[in-house]
């Protein structure tokens, strides 16, 4: 069994592997498509390994089999389908207890247990097989098992689904998708704006004597540079109330979905 | 509600620079704004912008652009309040 690691450090790897995400719309290599949940498990898998390998960290990976059903705001009909599926996992020392944290970015914002992976994925009877990172493909009675010491596979699988990923989000635009979401408190509105494009929206009836202040965040990640910036105009429509006209800036070539939100202070 | 100051920067005089900080959770609602620690009255001194990138599911990074309108170096805090988390 590999030696363990610090939750910190888990946390920290995974942040490594996160750092990939693809731009979706661009989906450059060798960025990895967590954004495209559908398929490709096993090639990310294999290079999350590969990073994870090359930061002098030691991974395993579990595998899962069963009749998979995981929700997802990355695809547009906002349900994902698997018969199996894979990520990475480490050894993570808590106290005196040694346990297996999965790094799976297509479905956590953080290392988690074998159990809370197993948990999402809807099938409480589904049959967990943990093996070696070197381990590219297998099937679960392990009759087939491949490995891909070159990552000329793993390569081919990320190229697939970063393709995959571009069309998506050239026939359904980038994601998350609003069909899948709620929308979270002090959002007032979830947008989309173009590349380069410069966007107004406006919002009435507030009560002038509150306070209030507006600020973008995006929702579909590109690491790498600053995607929306904004400006806020005000209307003082009368006597009691006035509307907000907000003016968000794209910077990017790529389209962006957004949450408008707004904080009342005082 | 709460306040800091995230950084302390120096711009020279007529300067347009541009500083990132990384790493907030983006669903925290965070505002920025400076304010200069070198007096100077009779007019403004700093003008700045704000810009947002999503680096992941779970965090952002702000981009802060600072303009000197004045034509000497000026001292300032970077300063953000959380106003929701």
């Amino acid at each position: 069994m590999p030696a363990p690691v610090t939750l910190n450090r888990a946390r920290q790897l995974f942040r490594l592997v996160n750092a990939r995400i693809c731009c979706p719309a661009s989906a450059p290599a060798p960025c990895i498509p967590f954004h495209y949940p559908d398929d490709g498990c096993w090639g990310r898998a294999h290079e999350m390994c590969r990073l994870m390998i090359a930061d002098g960290a030691d991974p395993e990976k579990i595998w899962i089999f069963g009749s998979l059903t995981v929700s997802s705001r990355n695809k547009p009909d906002c349900n994902v389908n698997w018969g199996w599926h894979v990520a990475p996992t480490l050894q993570v020392q808590t106290g005196s207890a040694v346990t297996t944290h999965v790094v799976d970015p297509a479905l956590f914002e953080e290392p988690v247990t074998e159990a809370a992976w197993k948990g999402v994925q809807g099938d409480p009877g589904a049959v967990l097989i943990p093996s070696a990172a070197s381990v590219f493909y297998r099937n679960q009675s392990g009759s087939i098992s491949q490995t891909d010491p070159t990552y000329a596979e793993t390569n081919t699988v990320l190229n697939t689904y970063r393709n995959a990923l571009r069309l998506r989000v050239a026939s359904n635009g980038p994601p998350p998708y609003f069909a899948c979401m709620t929308k979270p408190p002090g959002t007032q509105w979830l947008g989309t704006i173009s590349g380069g494009a410069t966007g107004r929206w406006f919002t009435w009836g507030w009560p002038a004597a509150r306070h209030v202040v507006w600020t973008v965040m995006p929702l579909t990640p590109c690491p790498g540079g600053p995607q929306l910036s904004w400006n806020v105009q005000i209307e003082r429509a009368s006597a009691g109330q006035c509307t907000y006209w907000i003016t968000v800036k794209n910077l990017t070539a790529d389209a962006v979905r957004f949450e408008g939100r707004y904080d009342v202070l005082g | 509600m709460w306040t800091g100051v995230q950084w302390t920067g120096t711009i020279s005089g007529g300067a347009t620079r541009r500083w990132f900080t990384w790493g907030w959770p983006a669903s925290w609602h965070v505002v920025w704004y400076l304010m200069p620690t070198t007096p100077q009255v009779g007019a403004p001194q700093l003008d700045w912008d704000v810009a947002v990138e999503r680096a992941s599911n779970a965090q952002c990074t702000y981009w802060i652009t600072v303009t000197n309108l004045k034509s000497t170096a000026i001292t300032f805090e970077g300063r953000f309040a959380v106003l929701s988390s």
